[in-house]
């Protein structure tokens, strides 16, 4: 890719995942997490996202209905922990059910294309 | 200690950009969160930290105000959904209330108290002070407008989207004409020269006669009638309305008023030479080289300059005319183009 191009592919790369984090951050939230231990999760399951950009998402998830959270005592420290509220797995449920159709949706644009060219 | 002294002084820094009311539980989780992975690292490393490492996870972190900041609601005056309408209001009413405001301007000027004379009532500088505050308040007006609509946006959705409006009902389609002036930013710059040249000069000579009025050339005294000086702010109110006009024309919507504004141009242009021509007397006394002109002499420059003026009148009078039969006539336009 040339480099005039690669800010442009920054920018689009940026918009596809800041979708996608979300619906990861909600799935794996099914889980009780704190901060620092859904990032590990969620880094370890290949999706990387930035502190600051974590954990004031979970606190608009939370101030929108979506997450619940409470203060807890582990290993001797005062943690926050976020778990996902039943608005938060209803409205989960509707946007897997959407993000399927999309990606299904992708799948048969490029297969239609691969067809033509074939 | 020095390490825990660093992670004090990045929530203290954090802290300070905050709101007050969420400060202390925010500075909390955000604690806990660094305390747990600065733990992660030390205990992976097997050692604790140096204080370079802790600087590295709380760069990569972020700075405080950024931090900080993401914290706060997405606040934006006026967003990306909006903006498009407010620059094309702006688009399009700013050139109209520029092309009013000088409009006004030269009315005051014109028309303003009899007991003030012209001069006295006309200031270069007030002229553009006036200007400038009044497109200043027409944007602060627009963007608190708009501002207002994008607090209640997600009201104002719901209501377009509610309303059903029927592709139906939109206005027939008309063909599409090119026109307009060609340069309308040169149009304007060489409006606004004149203009000042026209203001300045009387102040500054050097401005007509250039480097001959220090060579002292031509050693001509002409005593000029009362006339010019009524003449010269007629000129002057006739620029203004000019520059009124193509300041508007800078807008596209307002183009299809070009023939118009060209039309009143026109006519005022004619008044003004229908008003000179009804003198006579266009020089006074006049001296050339120290010694007087005959009155012969000096009746025949206003004859010639009379007679002259009758050209130029007919000349204006006809271009008119012409012009206007030019526009009557069916033109040729850009068609929609149609649906294959």
């Amino acid at each position: 890719m040339s480099d005039a191009l690669q800010p442009v592919f920054e920018n689009l790369r940026l918009e596809l995942r800041r979708g996608c984090l979300i619906l990861a951050v909600l799935a794996q939230l099914r889980e009780e997490h704190y901060g620092y231990t859904l990032r590990k999760t969620l880094a370890d399951h290949g999706i990387d996202i930035e502190e600051s950009t974590l954990y004031p998402l979970l606190r608009r998830l939370e101030s929108q209905g979506l997450l619940l959270s409470e203060w807890r005592e582990q290993d001797k420290r005062n943690k926050r922990f976020y778990r996902l509220s039943a608005a938060g797995a209803a409205t989960l449920e509707q946007l897997l059910v959407e993000w399927e159709s999309i990606n299904s949706s992708i799948h048969q644009v490029l297969s239609s294309n691969a067809a033509q060219e074939a | 200690m020095a390490a825990n002294d660093l992670l004090d002084r990045y929530l203290y820094a954090v802290s300070r950009y905050l709101p007050a009311i969420r400060q202390g539980d925010l500075l909390s989780e955000l604690a806990a969160n660094l305390h747990a992975e600065m733990e992660d690292k030390a205990a992976s490393l097997g050692r604790p930290l140096t204080e370079d490492e802790q600087a590295d996870i709380l760069r990569r972190h972020g700075p405080p105000l950024v931090v900080a900041a993401r914290y706060q609601p997405q606040r934006s005056l006026i967003g990306p959904e909006i903006f498009p309408f407010y620059l094309f209001t702006i688009k399009r009413l700013l050139p109209l209330v520029i092309g009013i405001n000088l409009l006004a301007q030269a009315a005051v000027i014109i028309f303003g108290s009899a007991q003030t004379p012209i001069a006295q009532r006309f200031h270069f500088g007030s002229i553009f002070d006036d200007l400038f505050y009044a497109a200043l308040m027409f944007l602060v007006i627009v963007t608190a407008g708009f501002a207002v609509v994008e607090y209640y946006k997600s009201d104002l959705r719901r209501a377009i989207e509610q309303h059903k409006w029927d592709p139906r009902k939109l206005p027939k389609a008309q063909p599409i004409v090119h026109d307009g002036p060609r340069h309308p930013y040169a149009d304007v710059i060489a409006s606004v020269a004149f203009l000042a040249w026209l203001l300045l000069f009387p102040h500054y000579p050097v401005l007509i006669f250039g480097p001959y009025m220090a060579m002292r050339v031509f050693s001509l005294n002409i005593d000029l009638p009362a006339i010019w000086h009524t003449f010269y702010w007629i000129i002057i109110a006739f620029n203004v309305i000019q520059l009124a006009f193509r300041i508007a024309l800078l807008s596209r919507p307002m183009r299809r008023y070009y023939h118009l504004f060209e039309s009143v141009l026109h006519l005022l242009g004619i008044g003004i030479l229908v008003f000179l021509l009804r003198a006579h007397d266009y020089i006074g006394q006049a001296t050339f080289g120290g010694s007087p002109m005959s009155p012969q002499t000096i009746a025949n420059f206003n004859f010639s300059i009379h007679n002259g003026l009758l050209v130029v009148l007919i000349i204006a009078i006809a271009k008119f005319l012409w012009d206007t039969a030019q526009l009557l006539r069916p033109q040729k336009t850009a068609q929609i183009p149609a649906r294959t």
